[in-house]
């Protein structure tokens, strides 16, 4: 364990950096750069798991469970709307209709606060990640909420000026693709003007990339330099200007295993079926198991994160 | 009250077909029997009407047709005329005074509006070197209408029965940009409804004519065409018929095509074609397809090489010597799907991806337009469910044998046929209009699509499930083999269905196409008590003896008694199965004929009830709402409900994943 930046020193007297509701008992010392590995927090990442799963069955359960109640006096129960031909799903289109106003609401309002309640076990996984009590062992809860409490306004200023930014980006990028796509269809094939327009839309969305590498620089070091919200998305830039390839990659493999991770398992789930409780269980565990991979592939790189803006010199940078 | 005033118009016109012999108080089937089960009795020809000789020549910059020629009409009806009507459908976009135009049809094709205007100019009609064009009525008659679609050409001398007349006619079109079926996009020219046409004259001497409808398509008597076509050399075209002659004229390419036994001719000329032929099935079958479109074509091929022979078996031979399938270039998507004699249009992008089989089922829809609208040519306008709702469940059979359970889209496991789509489709708008009825009296594009099409195929995909596919596929074989070139009204459709299926089933698809027939199968309640001594008072052997009730766990083995109580309401009768599942999990099959009301269908077993299913294999297919087909009782457990939770939830996850931090 190195750099204890919320210690108070006796050099450079007390640090003011922290939260002022850290007590002693509960204060976490920033480990070594190399130290700073998802893997050796993996309770944190089931947490974050957790979180996600538990989001997730807000919406899912109410309405398994009316579907549950609409096909429960079916020998086959739910399992008749995977019927080939798809009379069963059809079958509830009329209820669907009357529910999908209140469904879409609670999903927007789930989304809502996922969105932001995120960032709360979010903040949690990057301090967990980034720092250890004083006798190196990984921070509990007691350790981690106040440091959670007091990153959690930043974030929601990064997250809602990122989103705002990624949204223009995809309005443009779809503007984009409309007006070249109308442009080229008169001077060449319908294929190739479809090919050249998405390309120069995709050359828009590359920018929604980065920004969502920018905004995940400035969410380590604001966790990792108790930085504001601006002093955060200054470290950002410097850290992508400095390693802007390195830390560029590090971003875009592990998206695209977490994308061809869900492509392949559905391919692999088309080929079960779902007669009979073995396939369900197994398609059950599988799907779990995915979803794991891809949260243990964003804590990896939230990692990659937290080392690249110091490696990058950006201490200096956030003096200056 | 557009509504009010629809039903009330509609009723009108509904009475007036029955009326006039759609039910058959003076129309006779047109020929009854089995020998057009198969194609031994088929007729080789229609009835010679009307034989068109034109040449046409597209400028594609200016977007202009000029054309001229000559129009040899027979009178075959059983009276003398002293006037011709005359469709000039492409006047339809030509100001915002049209039927077309004034007729807010929302949700169908056409609704986009007109970017650029088109219309026909006929400069020249003349008999016997007299032009008649000057005295013609350009809006038909109806004071204060500024539509010119349907013209009234009187007549200098009358035309007996069997008489012929001789017109000589030019005329010039001004192409819109791609509206309801025809125009211009960039160099792509669908040219359709493009020339001077002459109206029905049904046997009992009464014009069938009549404005061009939002909604509404076509009607025409059988005839040759002989039409020369011209465009520049750069240009690749295609049209009704073979090409019988094939020249250079200076700048220009020049193409005669003739085709006998037709109602209508349409052509293309677009200067981006790429071209593929294949024989099939004894069809020359050639496909234009603007560059990049190749995966696409070979998509409309293969499906050509299941249907054609598969049509051929079902309805009759394709007695055509080509087949041309067009594919409009993106953009020009109104131009796509949409049937003419010998020639059809597709739909789909060249990105389809495979398992998601819109190109298909374009593809078959209008290639089976060659018998619902091409061979048997039923009035478009006045019945347009025999033709657009025939050819629907055409196409549902068709996709179905060819596709099987995933006919509409076969992706990832899931698999969503056509025919449970077509129908979920009419959803309430089933109470609103019959199926039967014209097309202009539809209030919506959604009503037109819903129960034109989807509601008459789902209707004869539930005869066909319920009754046996073997009858139901004689009935319309039999149908479209004795209507071919015979303008066939519903009566000669039911008649046939009356014929093979039975009467049950003809007075079932009678109500669901003209009285908004509806059915909804339910399982109303299930008993099943275990067989006990009676309880009570008894005397006996002198002696008084009181029988009480012992409760003995279901799984102490004895004997039950009891019923399923199932329930039809609506209107529409049909036989139906109904599957028993005891506790033990043995199922038993029960049938009830469907003719009352409620049935209590009863059960003796070894085991007492768990579930009861009404309908369970999904034959009847309009059935209201499948919900309540099925009924557990209080001996049964609840099915495990986890696979929708987990899919739910993982999807669920992925979805947060993405959105939250």
């Amino acid at each position: 364990v190195t750099d204890p930046i919320f210690v108070p020193s006796s050099r450079s007297g007390p640090d003011t950096s922290g939260p002022e509701s850290v007590r002693k008992d509960t204060r976490l010392l920033l480990v070594s750069n190399d130290a700073m590995r998802a893997r050796r927090r993996p309770i944190a990442i089931v947490a974050y798991y957790m979180y996600q799963l538990a989001l997730s069955l807000v919406v899912a359960w109410p309405i398994s469970r009316g579907l549950a109640a609409a096909f429960g006096g079916h020998p086959r129960g739910d399992s008749v709307l995977f019927d080939d031909g798809g009379w069963a799903l059809f079958a509830i289109r009329p209820a669907w209709d009357r529910a999908s106003p209140a469904f879409y609401g609670l999903l927007a309002i789930v989304a809502l606060f996922g969105a932001f309640g995120g960032l709360l076990p979010l903040s949690a996984l990057l301090t967990s990640i980034s720092h250890a009590t004083p006798d190196t062992r990984a921070p509990r809860p007691r350790h981690l909420a106040p440091y959670v409490v007091a990153t959690f306004g930043p974030l929601s200023y990064l997250f809602a000026l990122a989103t705002a930014l990624e949204l223009a980006l995809l309005a443009v990028a779809l503007w984009t693709f409309g007006s070249v796509d109308d442009a080229m269809k008169l001077r060449t094939s319908d294929p190739r003007a479809d090919e050249i327009a998405l390309l120069a839309a995709l050359a828009v969305v590359a920018l929604a990339g980065v920004v969502i590498v920018l905004h995940d620089l400035a969410r380590a070091g604001l966790v990792r330099f108790r930085t504001g919200t601006f002093g955060a998305i200054r470290v950002a830039l410097v850290t992508l200007r400095r390693l802007p390839l390195r830390v560029l990659w590090s971003w875009a493999w592990r998206g695209i295993v977490s994308i061809a991770l869900v492509v392949v398992v559905a391919l692999f789930v088309a080929r079960l079926g779902v007669r009979g409780a073995a396939p369900v269980i197994a398609i059950a565990i599988v799907h779990q198991l995915v979803v794991f991979a891809r949260v243990s592939l964003r804590a990896s790189w939230l990692a990659r994160a937290l080392r690249a803006v110091d490696a990058a010199g950006t201490r200096r940078a956030r003096a200056r | 009250m557009v509504g009010r005033v629809n039903r009330a118009r509609l009723a009108v016109l509904v009475s007036l077909a029955f009326a006039s012999g759609a039910r058959g108080d003076d129309a006779q089937p047109i020929d009854a029997g089995a020998k057009y089960d198969d194609d031994a009795s088929l007729p080789q020809h229609a009835e010679d009407v009307v034989d068109y000789t034109m040449t046409a020549e597209l400028d594609p910059n200016a977007h202009t047709v000029h054309g001229e020629g000559t129009i040899v009409w027979r009178n075959t009806s059983e009276t003398a005329v002293r006037e011709v009507w005359v469709h000039l459908y492409l006047n339809a976009f030509k100001n915002e005074e049209s039927t077309f135009m004034r007729e807010p049809t929302l949700g169908s094709r056409g609704s986009g509006g007109v970017n650029d205007w088109g219309a026909i100019d006929v400069r020249k009609f003349a008999l016997d070197g007299v032009d008649l064009w000057p005295s013609a009525d350009k809006t038909g008659g109806r004071p204060g209408d500024q539509d010119e679609t349907d013209v009234r050409v009187p007549l200098p001398r009358e035309v007996p029965p069997g008489g012929s007349v001789t017109f000589e006619t030019t005329w010039d079109d001004k192409l819109p940009a791609v509206v309801e079926r025809t125009g211009y996009h960039g160099s792509f020219h669908m040219i359709a409804q493009w020339f001077p046409k002459i109206a029905r004259l049904e046997p009992d001497g009464r014009w069938a004519h009549f404005p061009f409808h939002h909604l509404a398509e076509f009607y025409a008597d059988f005839g040759t065409y002989d039409v020369t076509i011209k465009a520049p050399k750069a240009y690749t075209m295609g049209a009704t018929g073979p090409v019988v002659e094939s020249r250079d004229e200076g700048d220009l390419h020049v193409e005669r095509h003739v085709q006998r036994d037709v109602h209508d001719f349409a052509w293309t000329a677009f200067d981006q074609y790429q071209e593929r032929t294949e024989r099939i099935a004894g069809v020359n079958v050639r496909v234009l397809y603007p560059r990049g479109y190749g995966y696409v074509a070979e998509r409309s091929l293969a499906t050509i090489r299941f249907a054609l022979p598969h049509y051929n078996q079902r309805y009759g031979k394709y007695p055509y010597d080509v087949l041309t399938i067009v594919h409009p270039p993106d953009g020009a998507e109104e131009a796509g799907g949409m049937e003419y004699p010998t020639l059809f249009t597709s739909e789909g992008s060249w990105y389809g991806p495979p398992g998601v089989n819109v190109i298909e089922l374009v593809t078959i829809h209008e290639f089976g337009h060659q018998w619902f609208y091409g061979l048997l040519a039923s009035d478009e306008v006045t019945w347009p469910f025999l033709d657009e709702g025939m050819n629907s469940y055409a196409e549902e059979e068709g996709l179905h044998a060819w596709l099987g359970e995933g006919s509409m889209v076969d992706l990832m496991g899931l698999k969503i046929s056509d025919a449970d789509l077509d129908g979920a489709w009419p959803g309430w708008r089933v109470y609103d209009v019959p199926v039967a009825s014209p097309a202009f009296a539809f209030p919506t594009g959604s009503h037109y699509g819903g129960l034109v099409y989807a509601r008459t195929a789902s209707i004869f995909e539930t005869v066909d499930r319920v009754w046996g596919r073997e009858l139901g596929a004689r009935a319309i074989g039999r149908y479209a083999r004795r209507a071919r070139f015979r303008h066939p009204t519903p009566e000669d459709l039911l008649a046939s269905y009356e014929e093979v299926v039975g009467q049950d089933a003809r007075a079932m698809i009678e109500e669901a196409l003209f009285h908004e027939g509806w059915v909804d199968f339910r399982i109303e309640a299930i008993h099943s008590p275990r067989v006990a001594p009676a309880l009570g008072i008894f005397d006996r052997d002198g002696k008084r003896e009181t029988v009480k009730e012992s409760t003995p766990s279901d799984d102490a083995g004895g004997e039950y008694d009891g019923f399923v109580l199932v329930a039809r309401q609506g209107t529409l009768v049909m036989p139906v199965d109904v599957d028993v599942t005891l506790k033990d999990g043995t199922t038993t099959r029960l049938h009830w004929d469907g003719k009352e009301r409620f049935a209590r269908l009863p059960f003796h077993g070894n085991s007492p009830i768990a579930f009861a299913v009404v309908d369970p294999d999904h034959k009847v297919l309009i059935d209201r709402d499948r919900t309540n087909d099925f009924m557990r009782t209080g001996n049964a457990r609840a099915p495990q409900s986890s696979r929708v939770l987990e899919r739910l939830t993982y999807a669920a996850q992925l979805f947060f994943s993405e959105i939250a931090p």
